[in-house]
């Protein structure tokens, strides 16, 4: 009884990574309001990582979408760098953007989501 | 018949007894450990790093998920099993039940109101409920769903006729698993566990009891060889107890409940360094 409990946890657990992988591959991203130019005090290849180690190309989202070896970490990806700027900034006492209740930059007012088309076509 | 110690007591005459039998000084001992429990993960509110103020209604929202997760890790202390373990009066065994149930249930509120008030608040917070979250996200609808399991066969263990030794086994496995799984959501997720020293204060604060749980089942498991042994029979069905005076502990619950909300409207002000509306007002105005 107990060995069966076990294989269903473990068929569960591996069921799980699986169907969340697949979720989040097939998973639409959401707006994104960025605007650049409140950006402009950070250097370039900040956020443009491959100006400098050509490790993509195009927007954001064709490498970090669709590039099997970072598509499942996209989520912890742009919010460990977005939001944790954010956050360090808000703490040292300066300007910062949004940093936690999602709908501040996840809606449909920002230039990055009528101009990179974050949804898939 | 309610009963006290082992002499039957006409009803009407019960509650005047169990009353007089009953430590003045228990619901406070109690509420005591229960206050303590959560003052401590209530003080890393405090500490720096501050966690980012995000609006009362949503740091509020955040303070009752870290709460039930804290009172969740804390239940194990008031136990029936652990109250005996430790020497406690038996008579007060029934009521030390009634304590942990009564948390069990202010937790679970807690953890739902978190839940489903950011939902509200926030709808895009949905995100987080499909599978496509992330694991800590995941771990903690799981952890829900584990302690609405639990207080489910809690409330209809004798209705489902499971046995009492199983449901135990089922019940603290289940609890720990929820506890273990809401302390990494609570860590991963960062927001007032925000640095390595609340992150290991916070999670010594869980281990702690859920620890003391384990090993109690451990001695239970020795104990069980013996063929009178009390952990073979739920503690309140071992000792006749008289039933418990249940407005001073759902008084001292309220009272509680009370201070823990002066407690945060104190340090929601001070968790942020900068509203958000200021922010932005700033960056508008491209002020420093």
């Amino acid at each position: 009884m107990r060995l069966v409990l076990l294989l269903i946890i473990v068929a569960s657990a591996i069921a799980l990574v699986y169907a969340r992988a697949h979720m989040i591959r097939a998973h639409d991203l959401l707006p994104v309001a960025f605007e650049h130019l409140d950006h402009g005090d950070e250097k370039c290849v900040v956020c443009h990582h491959n100006y400098e180690d050509d490790t993509g190309f195009d927007s954001c989202y064709s490498c970090h979408k669709h590039d099997a070896s970072v598509a499942l970490e996209i989520e912890p990806m742009f919010h460990d760098f977005c939001r944790d700027c954010h956050i360090e900034k808000a703490q040292a006492g300066e300007a910062s953007g949004p940093f936690r209740v999602c709908g501040e930059c996840h809606n449909e007012s920002g230039r990055m989501s009528q101009n990179l088309n974050l949804r898939r076509k | 018949m309610p009963v006290n110690g082992n002499v039957s007591v006409p009803a009407g005459k019960c509650r005047k007894t169990a009353a007089a039998n009953f430590p003045a000084r228990f619901p406070v001992r109690l509420g005591v450990i229960v206050a303590a429990t959560l003052a401590l993960p209530l003080a890393l509110l405090f500490l720096v790093p501050h966690a980012p103020q995000n609006g009362l209604v949503w740091d509020v929202l955040m303070v009752a998920g870290l709460l039930g997760a804290a009172l969740i890790a804390a239940l194990p202390l008031v136990s029936p099993r652990l109250w005996h373990r430790f020497g406690g009066d038996p008579r007060e065994l029934r009521s030390v039940l009634f304590w942990h149930a009564d948390l069990a249930y202010v937790a679970v509120t807690l953890v739902l109101v978190h839940t489903f008030g950011l939902v509200v608040l926030d709808t895009t917070t949905i995100e987080y409920l499909k599978l496509s979250a992330p694991w800590s996200m995941l771990a903690a609808m799981l952890a829900t769903i584990l302690l609405l399991v639990v207080l489910v066969s809690s409330w209809y263990r004798i209705g489902l006729k499971i046995r009492y030794r199983s449901w135990r086994q089922w019940h603290v496995g289940m609890s720990l698993a929820a506890t273990g799984l809401m302390a990494f959501h609570v860590v991963d997720a960062a927001y007032f566990v925000n640095s390595p020293l609340k992150q290991a204060v916070f999670i010594t604060l869980v281990a702690g009891p859920s620890a003391m749980a384990l090993a109690d089942g451990a001695l239970a498991r020795g104990h069980a060889r013996a063929p009178d042994s009390a952990s073979a029979v739920p503690p309140h069905e071992a000792f006749e107890v008289p039933a418990t005076r249940a407005g001073s502990r759902r008084f001292v619950v309220l009272v509680c409940g009370l201070l823990f909300v002066a407690v945060i409207s104190v340090a929601i002000p001070r968790a942020g360094s900068r509203p958000a509306d200021e922010a932005r007002a700033c960056l508008a105005e491209a002020c420093g």
